[in-house]
């Protein structure tokens, strides 16, 4: 039985792994103490597979915090775990994969064989990310789970390239009495439109991928899928594949 | 609030500054010490270095005519020729932006900036007294002396051909060098004869010399990065000779191979000591940069100087030339070469990956790192863009790509 | 080194081509470089004049030049083809004794001090017809000899002019071509020119490295031919970092190697394999002289930055 880890900014994602098959798989917030969560987490998953301590093969670690878990096997970087995750869970298919973490964006082009050919990744700008939403969910006072939806609404537009300055756009357009569904339009749009100019509006290779907490927002895959003018899948559990990644590095 | 207060109020932030400057600088050369690499022949480097943070001392220090100057176009052969000693006016200390940000606008080249700060935080220093050269490089350069209020007075402006493969340009480069040679003579007050310039050709091929052997030890990967950033920063404080010196004992010592790390090509904005942020990275990371196109750098001596004869006219000619077309600045039209002598390196140096260092406002290098981008991509190099800045909280962001990028060279050397 | 080998050999052709002929050396009258005839007992002669001569060069009629005989015509030419093939211009830079007279006068000025006079280069582009002018007068006046009777005092017309007649034979003691032939206009006429031309090219040699081989018609005459050498000058444009060495370095300024980004061949009109760029290049085998395709010297970062040792 093998564990992996992915120790992220906003939130921990820890999977279980047996004959290559996930057996368990648990996301929680990141909140301080990483490793006492961590062990935690694992007992959690021990106890709901019934399995014992000494069933774990091997402990594999990225993210964030990878470096502060003690007796993991492996610690490999986010960049090779993710690219390794969906190459396994895609059979190769992927070429390109978008990861929408919670603080930063990395676009990572990948071979038939899942090397990396190359990445970029945004620097330190909570813009375009995770954490963008969250912001935006609190505002809204609305969760994330109902971010997409099926509705005719004009998006409104959105124009601070800054989390902090969007905010307070999206107050002063909830002042205006503007609709909340136009309001998440809009914020899917201008996230979509961050994602593609770090992409250079460049030339993807297909299968374009999406991976990460956001991808689970439909409503931002269809405003990505506009700005870039690719069809983007996606694969079950897009919140994992980083975690998962780590085992097959 | 009465001009005393405000005097009181800018002599307690110089202090602060000051400080900040120096707990910067011991921290960073503790770390050096305690890496596992450190060797006591880094010491004199170190030493040198201090005084490149407090203009002040470093004048009382020498008992010879400081004259500060920005970039590498000025060459360092007139100065020594002169008697000056040449203090190189760049900065790399993050806690010296605390004074500049008064005066700059807030997306300075951080350099610039800390620069700026730098020269700020001096007691009792008027910048309006100091001998200063500017070559007309990248427009902070251009616009600096305006910037930061000094007056005219002193400072000697460089206009900066910014072609270099014509005729009329390198015609033009030898006349600053010419105007550059004659403000020197009126600063010491006794002419520059062309023995005066031969020898200090001379004793600049000797440290070209040593230097090369240096660079030898590095393609091998036997020399630390951060280390070798520290040797050749300490060029453009200390004097020649002794610098020649203290190189030639470093290349003495036993260096072993470091066979684990992958070597890199670093390119890019200038590193500027204490700020080795980058470098200590890329180290932790496992790589090991085996050659770099950085003027602050590698660059620092863009080659021998050859010269026809011994001639005024021929040794000038040989130093506009070399610190003129041999030169890599991003501010230059026609830099399609640069490219080919680093292809050069990355092929002879079996160097599959190149890192290039952005400073967040340094525009020169931020549009070279597109062009670089595309070429290198499609002659199958690696190429990884590092936008920062002097600041040290986005360091694990850092990591995770160097860590990824080094994951993908490991590949390469892997297939082939 | 590579210097200090040229100038030996340099010499050692001197001592050959000057004075060969009191050792009982003479290597024929078809030589590649100025190994002028008018010395007495030289060691070999410059092919021009032969091209210049009534029945093995050009002071012949049609007929005969298209007869048969004609072939006679041909064979110093075959004999100079020889000499060239192997060596190429480098006859120039690392035999031609007029040449190494140049380089003394340099070396004077150099000890002197005293400075380089620099040409622009599109006074250097403009001076280069000048060698072929010569190259086409020479081969035109024999012909007009034999064939429009035009006055044999005309013969010889390049070595009446050349700066070589007068200087070499100094060496072996003859100072008697620094004189004015007064016999008729002709005569006076060349004589004159000979004198001012000389005594131009001394001044001007004395200021400019290898100022005669800017008009060499010799140097022209073999770069005609360079292709059917083995000897081959490349540049590897993709080394080059464009640091301007080898223009300014060049005895001859040749800007074309620093500048060229396309082609492979750099042998360029005026280059006579001194290999003074070759020497000053940093890149690693960036310019190189091949042989064959046997690299006879490339450049290297490591021998420039060890060439000045003191």
């Amino acid at each position: 039985m093998k564990i992996g880890i992915d120790v992220g900014s906003t939130a921990i994602k820890i999977v279980f792994s047996a004959d290559n098959q996930m057996i368990w798989k648990k996301a929680v917030p990141t909140r301080p103490e990483q490793p006492a969560l961590v062990n935690e987490l694992i007992q959690q998953g021990l106890d709901d597979c019934c399995l014992l301590k000494k069933d774990i093969k091997t402990l594999c670690t990225t993210g964030y915090g990878r470096n502060l878990i003690n007796g993991s096997s492996r610690v490999v970087d986010e960049i090779t775990a993710n690219a390794a995750g969906i190459h396994q869970l895609t059979s190769g298919r992927a070429r390109t994969l978008i990861n929408i973490g919670g603080q930063d964006v990395k676009i990572i082009k990948l071979s038939d064989t899942g090397r990396i050919l190359d990445f970029k990744m945004n620097d330190k700008c909570a813009a375009g990310t995770g954490r963008f939403f969250e912001i935006v969910a609190k505002i809204l006072d609305t969760p994330l789970n109902e971010f997409s939806f099926e509705s005719s609404d004009e998006p409104v537009n959105i124009n601070s390239i800054c989390a902090v300055f969007a905010e307070s756009e999206i107050v002063s357009l909830l002042a205006q009495g503007i609709d909340k569904h136009r309001i998440i339009k809009g914020v899917n749009n201008s996230v979509a439109r961050r994602i593609a100019n770090l992409t250079g509006h460049a030339d993807l290779d297909e299968d374009v991928y999406v991976d990460g907490g956001p991808a689970l927002n439909q409503g931002l895959i269809e405003s990505l899928e506009n700005e870039l003018l690719y069809d983007i899948k996606k694969v079950q559990d897009p919140q994992f594949t980083v975690a998962w990644g780590t085992l097959f590095c | 609030m009465t001009p005393n207060t405000v005097n009181k109020r800018l002599q307690q932030l110089q202090h602060k500054t000051k400080h900040q400057i120096c707990i910067e600088f011991e921290d960073q050369v503790e770390l050096i010490r305690q890496q596992p690499d450190y060797i006591s022949e880094i010491e004199p480097f170190l030493n040198v270095l201090k005084y490149s943070l407090h203009p002040c001392e470093f004048q009382q220090q020498i008992n010879s005519t400081m004259v500060m100057a920005l970039c590498i176009q000025a060459p360092l052969e007139l100065f020594h020729a002169a008697r000056v000693r040449i203090f190189k006016l760049a900065c790399g200390s993050f806690a010296a932006r605390n004074m500049a940000t008064r005066s700059l606008p807030a997306l300075t080249c951080p350099m610039i900036k800390s620069s700026t700060g730098m020269l700020q935080s001096q007691n009792n220093f008027d910048l309006n007294r100091q001998y200063m050269v500017f070559p007309t490089t990248c427009d902070w350069v251009v616009k600096w002396r305006e910037l930061t209020g000094m007056d005219k007075r002193q400072t000697h402006y460089m206009d900066l051909p910014h072609l270099r493969e014509n005729e009329q340009s390198s015609n033009k480069w030898l006349e600053e060098l010419y105007s550059l040679k004659k403000w020197l003579e009126a600063i010491v007050k006794k002419s520059i004869t062309r023995k005066d310039i031969f020898k200090a050709i001379k004793a600049y091929m000797d440290a070209f010399r040593i230097f090369s052997k240096l660079i030898e030890l590095r393609r091998q990967q036997r020399i630390s990065s951060v280390h070798f950033a520290v040797i050749t920063n300490a060029l453009t404080y200390d004097n020649i000779e002794n610098w020649t010196a203290c190189t030639g004992r470093y290349i003495l010592y036993p260096f072993h191979e470091k066979k684990e790390s992958i070597p890199i090509f670093l390119a890019g904005s200038p590193i500027i000591f204490p700020n080795v942020k980058l470098l200590t990275l890329i180290e932790a990371s496992s790589m090991r940069v085996a050659a770099d196109d950085i003027c602050s750098m590698e660059r620092v001596f863009p080659g021998p100087a050859c010269y026809e004869d011994k001639s005024e006219y021929a040794l000038m000619r040989a130093l506009s030339h070399r610190y003129h077309r041999a030169c890599i600045c991003p501010t230059f039209a026609d830099n399609e070469r640069r490219l080919n002598g680093m292809v050069n390196v990355l092929k002879n140096g079996k160097i599959k990956g190149v890192i290039f260092h952005v400073l967040k406002g340094c525009h020169p290098y931020d549009i070279e790192s597109v062009i670089m981008e595309n070429k290198l991509k499609t002659l199958g190099y690696r190429f990884l863009k590092i936008e920062t800045d002097y600041v040290k909280e986005d360091e694990q962001n850092i990591v995770t790509r160097l860590e990824a990028f080094r994951q993908t060279l490991k590949q390469i050397k892997k297939q082939s | 080194m590579v210097n200090r080998v040229r100038m030996i050999c340099q010499h050692i052709s001197f001592v050959l081509l000057i004075y060969g002929g009191r050792l009982g050396i003479h290597l024929g009258s078809s030589l590649p470089c100025f190994a002028c005839p008018f010395v007495n007992g030289c060691g070999g002669h410059c092919y021009l004049m032969i091209l210049q001569r009534s029945r093995v060069g050009f002071q012949v009629t049609f007929d005969y030049l298209f007869s048969r005989a004609g072939l006679e015509v041909l064979w110093p030419f075959v004999v100079f083809l020889l000499f060239f093939v192997p060596l190429s211009k480098l006859w120039c830079g690392w035999l031609c004794p007029f040449c190494l007279f140049q380089d003394w006068i340099t070396m004077i000025r150099k000890k002197l001090g005293i400075r380089e006079m620099i040409f622009s280069r599109k006074t250097h582009i403009r001076l280069r017809p000048i060698k072929y002018i010569l190259l086409v007068l020479l081969i035109l006046i024999p012909l007009c000899i034999a064939n429009f009777n035009l006055h044999s005092d005309w013969a010889l017309p390049f070595c009446r002019i050349c700066p070589a007649k007068p200087i070499l034979p100094m060496f072996a003691g003859n100072f008697t071509h620094f004189h004015l032939d007064f016999t008729n206009t002709v005569t006076l006429c060349f004589t004159a020119l000979s004198m001012v031309i000389t005594g131009g090219l001394l001044v001007g040699i004395f200021f400019k490295e290898r100022f005669f081989c800017l008009f060499c018609p010799m140097l022209g005459l073999m770069h005609i031919f360079r292709r059917l050498s083995p000897v081959r000058f490349e540049k590897d444009i993709s080394g080059c970092t464009g640091c301007g060495n080898c223009e300014r370095i060049c005895p001859v300024d040749i800007h074309e190697v620093h500048l060229e980004n396309e082609k492979k061949d750099v042998f360029m009109q005026n280059c006579m394999g001194c290999m003074h760029c070759v020497e000053s290049c940093p890149g690693d085998n960036v310019l190189s002289f091949k042989w064959f395709g046997f690299t006879l010297f490339s450049s290297s970062r490591n021998y420039l930055s060890l060439k000045r040792k003191q």
